[in-house]
């Protein structure tokens, strides 16, 4: 996995959930990050759709966090996203306004952060809360995020 | 002479909300055939509503939808307290006025930028028209945005809220919040005059036909939460009185309901209440339709774009009137006292007329209840609106004109496929 960007707080991290089950370890991360990376703005968003693109600036340097639903991966591996390779835009109805649509319109408006990085970690949808596995993987995601910055910081 | 076959079958439909297709059948100078065929799957709302407190219903039917739940909720609501006798006051009917424009501002502002103007200009999707148009899906973006917000204000959340119950709201937002609110909807109340002239210059097809519109009218506002249903035909009626003259019925390629009018069908939706209802806009409003060009009331359903423009900007300034006043109320909501009996709610969702009943026994229970969303209702007239534009742009045409233009037509209407399906009869034999 790419470090995190070295000595650099991230301006704004989002994490992007919904209430339900391990769709809110978005959330969770977000939440973790926040307790060790004080000072940076924490963002809670409830199944954002276009609303998603309001957080994003071009000067900004963004971590985005969100539940990862894909049945080829590990439950609860972390995996960080390259933009480039999130789904091709494909025709769809405003209700599947997602955060890879969301990103993909921000690139077209030209408000794309200069630095974003996108993790994303694998859930089961079965769940009717955040697992071990997905909770082990929210701390992990924490602990690189703030050894990152203490090792640069000394 | 051979006689010319044409087969059109469009799979999924692109830029509508949930799951349908299309298909057309031509034989010579003929439409044999054709559907609106609606696969997405029931949800069986009527059904498991039954046995629900009704608070519970309330929160239920918002996850009907993910894009007009407060519609929903609205029609849910008014329902309820007509049922239990229930006067929940001004502050709250105003909140619910607030709490409806900032879901009209969110939903319109998606279909118009997203769904709709790629039509008109030429572009396949919305991403690909706002690398072309950034400022205009920017501006776009602003107004969704302070759509949401207001509904958080009073939802706590613009998908799925939770913040509306019987009897008003849970909470009352802050003054700070509300002050928030108004200085955004000032900010953006040029920016929303200003869509409404951007809508009228997209080049629009002018394409007249008979638009037998319904929608609530109000006799001191323009219509969301109360009123009697109208039409432009003569029809005047009390809500309760809606299954005297709209029949529902299936047919056998929807899983969504049919709903006709004295038996033909008929419109609703944006297009609809502004011409039964254009006259109680406010000046600023009319002023900026005279300026449009358009002669109101329309029969162009393409204007349906520009009716959409317009009830932005009306909402942006009723936002402002109810928010410019806001005060702390001594409670956001009435006592609540559950009776048995039945009530009707008729209340106008962003895509038009949304219609709810509910009985209630003497335990505040649903025994039974009924809902037709707007995408049924509409969904006979699209199909009628197909034959007739298709017949008017020439069954000679290559299919890849006819689908196109088949979809273009359907996008009109904004349909909510995924509102439309929430029900099915269902017969359960057991052994």
């Amino acid at each position: 996995m790419t470090d995190v960007r070295a000595g650099q707080k991230p301006d704004c991290i989002i994490g992007v959930g919904s209430p339900f089950g391990e769709d809110q370890c978005g959330w969770y991360a977000a939440e973790l990050i926040d307790k060790y990376v004080p000072g940076t703005q924490v963002v809670k968003c409830d199944r954002p759709s276009l609303g998603l693109v309001d957080h994003l600036k071009n000067d900004r340097y963004i971590v985005i966090i969100d539940a990862l639903n894909d049945p080829h991966r590990k439950h609860g591996e972390l995996v960080e996203l390259a933009i480039d390779n999130l789904p091709k835009e494909r025709l769809l109805s405003s209700h599947g306004f997602g955060v890879a649509e969301a990103l993909q319109l921000a690139r077209k408006l030209d408000l794309l952060p200069n630095d974003l990085i996108l993790f994303g970690i694998v859930i089961d949808p079965e769940q009717v809360s955040i697992s071990e596995p997905v909770l082990k993987a929210c701390h992990s995601l924490c602990e690189t995020v703030k050894q990152r910055l203490d090792r640069e910081n000394h | 002479m051979t006689q010319r076959k044409i087969d059109i079958n469009v799979p999924s439909l692109a830029r509508v909300e949930g799951e349908g297709a299309l298909k057309l059948q031509i034989r010579g100078n003929d439409i044999t055939e054709l559907q609106l065929q609606i696969y997405e799957p029931p949800r069986l709302f009527e059904k498991f509503l039954i046995g629900r407190e009704p608070n519970e219903v309330v929160d239920a039917v918002a996850r009907i939808c993910g894009i007009c739940p407060v519609a929903y909720q609205m029609s849910a609501v008014h329902a309820i307290e007509r049922v239990f006798d229930i006067q929940p006051g001004p502050w709250v009917r105003e909140m619910r006025r607030l709490y409806y424009c900032g879901e009209w501002i969110e939903s319109h502002t998606l279909h118009m930028h997203m769904l709709a103007a790629p039509d008109f200009l030429g572009y396949n999707s919305g991403m690909d028209m706002a690398e072309d148009y950034p400022q205009q899906v920017k501006r776009g973006m602003r107004l969704h945005g302070l759509g949401n917000k207001i509904m958080e204000l009073l939802g706590k959340r613009s998908v799925h809220p939770v913040g509306a119950c019987v009897g008003g709201f849970y909470h009352a937002p802050a003054k700070s919040q509300a002050k928030e609110v108004l200085k955004q909807s000032y900010e953006l109340e040029r920016e929303a005059r200003d869509l409404v002239l951007w809508a009228a210059s997209l080049p629009l097809p002018d394409i007249r036909q008979d638009l037998p519109c319904v929608s609530v009218q109000h006799p001191e506002e323009y219509p969301m939460n109360e009123g009697r249903i109208v039409s432009n035909q003569g029809l005047d009626i009390s809500i309760d009185d809606f299954e005297d003259h709209f029949e529902e019925f299936q047919v056998p390629y929807s899983t969504a309901f049919h709903c006709l009018l004295h038996g033909e069908p008929y419109i609703v939706g944006p297009l609809a209440r502004v011409n039964l209802n254009y006259h109680q806009l406010p000046k600023a409003v009319v002023d900026v339709m005279e300026q449009t060009g358009i002669s109101w009331p329309s029969n162009n359903m393409y204007h349906s774009i520009v009716a959409r423009a317009i009830e932005i900007y009306y909402c942006v300034a009723e936002a402002i009137r109810i928010l410019q006043d806001y005060t702390l109320p001594q409670s956001p909501q009435v006592p609540v006292t559950a009776q048995a009996g039945t009530g009707f709610g008729a209340t106008e969702a962003p895509r038009g007329l949304l219609w709810h009943r509910y009985t209630f026994d003497e335990h505040g229970l649903v025994r039974h209840c009924r809902i037709v969303p707007p995408t049924s209702q509409n969904q006979a007239h699209i199909e009628k609106d197909l034959r007739e534009t298709l017949h008017k742009l020439g069954l000679d045409q290559d299919q890849q004109t006819l689908r196109l233009q088949s979809e273009k037509v359907i996008r009109n209407y904004d349909p909510c496929i995924s509102c439309s399906t929430h029900f099915l009869n269902l017969e359960l034999d057991r052994d």
